[in-house]
């Protein structure tokens, strides 16, 4: 996406400078003085002008929406097989970040489940799928980092992925105004090895999973 | 036999000008006194949004610190420091007030009520009282909107947007009685755009002077005709939405709450069944075309003086006409380009993505007729072209940043984020705040009877063009580094640690701004006593407006105009080197018929 964006940048940068500079022009040149009379045109003289004009306009966009939806079907439409992905489950309410995780069999909804407050641990270098419903108001899943944004929503199942390609500590936020501390809805991301991950999903068991609130989850258990 | 054959080059009488105050200039039916009625609404309404978001700057630079001057008596409770609460507020009432009670009330309501009748050369709309109706409605919900500052649990919370179930459910945000009356009034508001809608497509078909074709009408008068499209098709689903929103909010129905809903581990006990994705397209469904709303007039008002002050005819004007119509027409199928994160089947957001994109084209055309008719014009750079022109870079930054957020690939990332905020500030904001400062610098005249001063006017475009550009671009560096929007407090995130330097810079420009506005404050009152008195027509213009006095008399022309010719007979050719031929002079025998 990062390369979209820049290319995007020196395409439309030097459109904008072109339109100032035409503009600055005209004022300096064209500015009303003696002898100089404005010339009486009512537009293009045959209606080829228009067509090329709308077709250079064209021309110019088409293959950034052909880039674009190569980008767009990564994020949104290829996602990884349900074997190959490390799947949390994610349900936010205000003002915070619950994640489960399903534990050694794979399976949610089973007592080895290990579910955290506003810290989500995902291994390095596989597929990580988060599948998402939210407790109460709209928020959106937003990993800056990672360029992944998807709203997630009550009575309704939403999902996002990512693989990450390095370790190290990032920031979860929410991006959909959800009420007064909308502000402060942040959760931490840490990227590390699978064997940490695994230890520190150990090391987490001992909290146990809230009922009182992952029993509002109602999305199914298998998902 | 229509009104317009009857009343043909006709003195006949009109009904005079009520003799008692509240009739004439209260409660009254004449268009212009509406259309001024509408104008003083809407600039009471920008001044508001205006201190709204200096309050919201203020938070943004110097998170939690005491207001100066205002903050004792706004945030009493917090020793003068901005709260949450007052935030979400204050960040949706700048803008709904923005958006619902100054753009559209002042460029569509005051531009359009006076211009369309006087650009076509017509005693008043078609239908005056309806037009009464409608600035009366707008007037109550203007006046429920500022009642609900002052309720108990504050005004709306959930930004101008109202994305059940935050708006919906009881309890999510404090201000509930804010978010019903936040309902109501904007409902208000939607009748009366779709009553003005109705009454401007019915004074211009049936309105017209003789002589005046639909392709003899300036491109503003063409505008208005366009975007009444949107106030009839798409306001109807607006207020529909609201009320089932209303509906969702007094407990009575659960077709935007789905079930099982626990706000602060109190499940809510709604049986729900409904879906809060069905809100948001019914919104943008509105929502979208009436962006479209707010800046074509705008444009195509920047189109008719780009053309008087060089002098010369706008370039293309049959491609502009198709043009506006076209973003209108394609306009109506975009609205998922908000949607893009929303959880919409990704199919959807590549189709929204080629839609999107094709509105380039047809603004595309706009901006290059803009750039052609001011190309080897005699350029007069008054403040109301200044201002034009400042619109032309306007719209053009916003064009090319939503070039961007159309992808919905790049809008995955910047969604949400200041890049949007920029993005909408530009072609919404300033795009439609420098029309307004470009129309009323060139109508003035027409309107109050007296000239505002040239001089602080230049000042004042170009300071506030040159504030504007050091507050919203700057907002698309924030968005690049992904600062996500309506966070009240931005150094609760480590990443956005960084950008404190920018919300600083950002805010000291705003208070720029906002300091600069008072200069057109002064000027606008100042011209209204002291202002030298306007001749009929000053810019020497061609269109009707200026067939008349200025200020125009209650029955708008004393002898009906009859049109000869198409509204840009700048510099022509034959005419013996005259400057500009009016719409209203007939031709001398021997020189051909302009279009």
């Amino acid at each position: 996406m990062d390369w979209l964006f820049t290319l995007m940048t020196w395409v439309t940068l030097p459109l904008l400078a072109a339109v100032v500079i035409i503009l600055l022009y005209c004022i300096v040149r064209y500015r009303q003085r003696d002898g100089h009379k404005a010339a009486y045109i009512t537009g293009f003289r045959t209606p080829w002008g228009l067509t090329v004009l709308c077709g250079l306009f064209l021309l110019m966009e088409l293959p950034f929406d052909f880039y674009q939806e190569k980008i767009w079907a990564d994020a949104r439409k290829h996602r990884p097989a349900k074997g190959e992905a490390f799947v949390v489950q994610v349900f936010p309410e205000q003002f915070a970040w619950n994640f489960r995780y399903p534990g050694p069999d794979g399976k949610f909804g089973t007592p080895d489940d290990v579910a955290s407050i506003n810290e989500l641990h995902v291994p390095v270098g596989r597929p990580v799928l988060t599948v998402m419903r939210s407790k109460d108001v709209v928020h959106s899943f937003f990993l800056p980092h990672l360029r992944v944004k998807q709203d997630v929503l009550p009575g309704r199942t939403t999902r996002a992925w990512f693989e990450a390609t390095k370790t190290g500590e990032f920031e979860v936020g929410c991006a959909e105004l959800c009420g007064l501390g909308h502000y402060r809805m942040r959760g931490y991301l840490t990227i590390e090895e699978p064997k940490k991950v695994v230890a520190w999903l150990e090391s987490q068991r001992v909290y146990g999973i809230d009922e009182s609130k992952w029993g509002y989850w109602t999305g199914g258990t298998d998902d | 036999m229509s009104a317009e054959t009857m009343n043909a080059g006709s003195t006949e009488p009109f009904p005079p000008a009520p003799k008692s105050f509240w009739l004439r200039y209260v409660f009254s039916t004449d268009h212009k006194v509406i259309g001024l009625q509408y104008l003083f609404t809407g600039l009471f309404f920008f001044l508001a949004a205006g201190f709204l978001a200096m309050l919201v700057r203020w938070q943004l630079a110097y998170p939690w610190k005491p207001v100066p001057v205002v903050g004792k008596l706004l945030f009493p409770d917090s020793q003068g420091a901005m709260t949450p609460e007052g935030y979400l507020g204050i960040m949706t009432m700048h803008g709904s007030f923005m958006l619902l009670f100054f753009i559209i009330p002042t460029l569509v309501g005051a531009f359009g009520n006076y211009l369309v009748p006087l650009q076509i050369g017509a005693r008043d709309m078609a239908l005056p009282r309806l037009n009464m109706t409608s600035y009366w409605l707008l007037m109550l919900a203007g006046l429920l909107m500022l009642a609900s500052l002052f309720v108990p649990g504050g005004p709306c919370m959930c930004g101008w947007t109202v994305y059940p179930p935050l708006s919906a459910a009881p309890d999510a945000v404090p201000s509930r009685i804010g978010n019903i009356l936040w309902v109501v009034s904007v409902f208000l508001l939607g009748w009366s755009s779709i009553l003005g809608g109705l009454n401007f497509v019915v004074t211009i078909a049936t309105m017209r002077a003789p002589g005046m074709g639909y392709f003899r009408m300036p491109l503003t008068c063409w505008s208005f005709l366009l975007v009444s499209i949107i106030l009839i098709l798409a306001t109807p689903v607006i207020a529909s939405a609201l009320v089932l929103l209303l509906s969702d909010q007094a407990g009575l129905t659960n077709i935007f709450l789905p079930a099982g809903l626990v706000i602060s581990d109190k499940p809510l006990g709604r049986s729900g069944g409904g879906q809060p994705l069905l809100f948001q397209h019914l919104f943008w469904f509105y929502s979208h075309p009436v962006v479209y709303l707010m800046v074509l007039p705008g444009l195509a008002m920047v189109m008719d003086i780009l053309s008087v002050f060089a002098r010369k005819p706008t370039f293309g004007y049959r491609s502009s006409v198709v043009s506006l119509a076209a973003v209108i027409a394609i306009g109506f199928v975009v609205w998922g380009h908000h949607m893009y994160v929303s959880g919409l089947n990704p199919a959807l957001g590549t189709a929204f993505s080629i839609v999107t994109a094709l509105i380039g084209v047809p603004s595309g055309v706009l901006v290059f007729n803009m750039l052609a008719t001011v190309w080897r014009g005699s350029i007069r750079l008054t403040a109301s072209m200044l201002a034009a022109m400042a619109v032309v870079v306007i719209f053009v930054t916003g064009g090319l940043s939503g070039l961007f957020n159309a992808m919905a690939a790049i809008d995955v990332y910047v969604h949400d984020t200041y890049w949007v905020v920029a993005h909408f500030h530009y072609v919404v904001g300033g795009a439609s705040v420098f029309s307004v400062f470009a129309g009323l610098y060139f109508w003035y005249p027409k309107m109050f009877g007296r000239r505002l001063n040239e001089f602080w006017g230049r000042i004042h475009v170009v300071l506030s063009f040159l504030a504007f550009n050091a507050v919203f671009f700057t907002m698309h560096i924030l968005g690049i580094g992904g600062h996500m929007r309506r966070i009240a407090d931005p150094s609760s995130y480590d990443f956005l640690k960084p950008y404190q330097g920018g919300h600083l810079f950002i805010t000291m420009a705003a208070f720029a701004l906002g300091a600069v506005q008072l200069i057109f404050v002064v000027n606008f009152l100042a011209g209204l006593i002291w202002g030298k008195p306007a001749e009929q027509n000053p810019w020497n213009a061609t269109t009707l407006e200026w067939a008349t006095t200025s200020p125009p008399p209650h029955h708008n022309y004393d002898r009906l105009p009859v049109v000869h010719r198409w509204p840009y007979e700048y510099s022509p050719p034959q005419w013996n080197g005259r400057d500009c031929v009016p719409q209203h002079e007939a031709s001398a025998s021997g020189v051909p018929a302009a279009p």
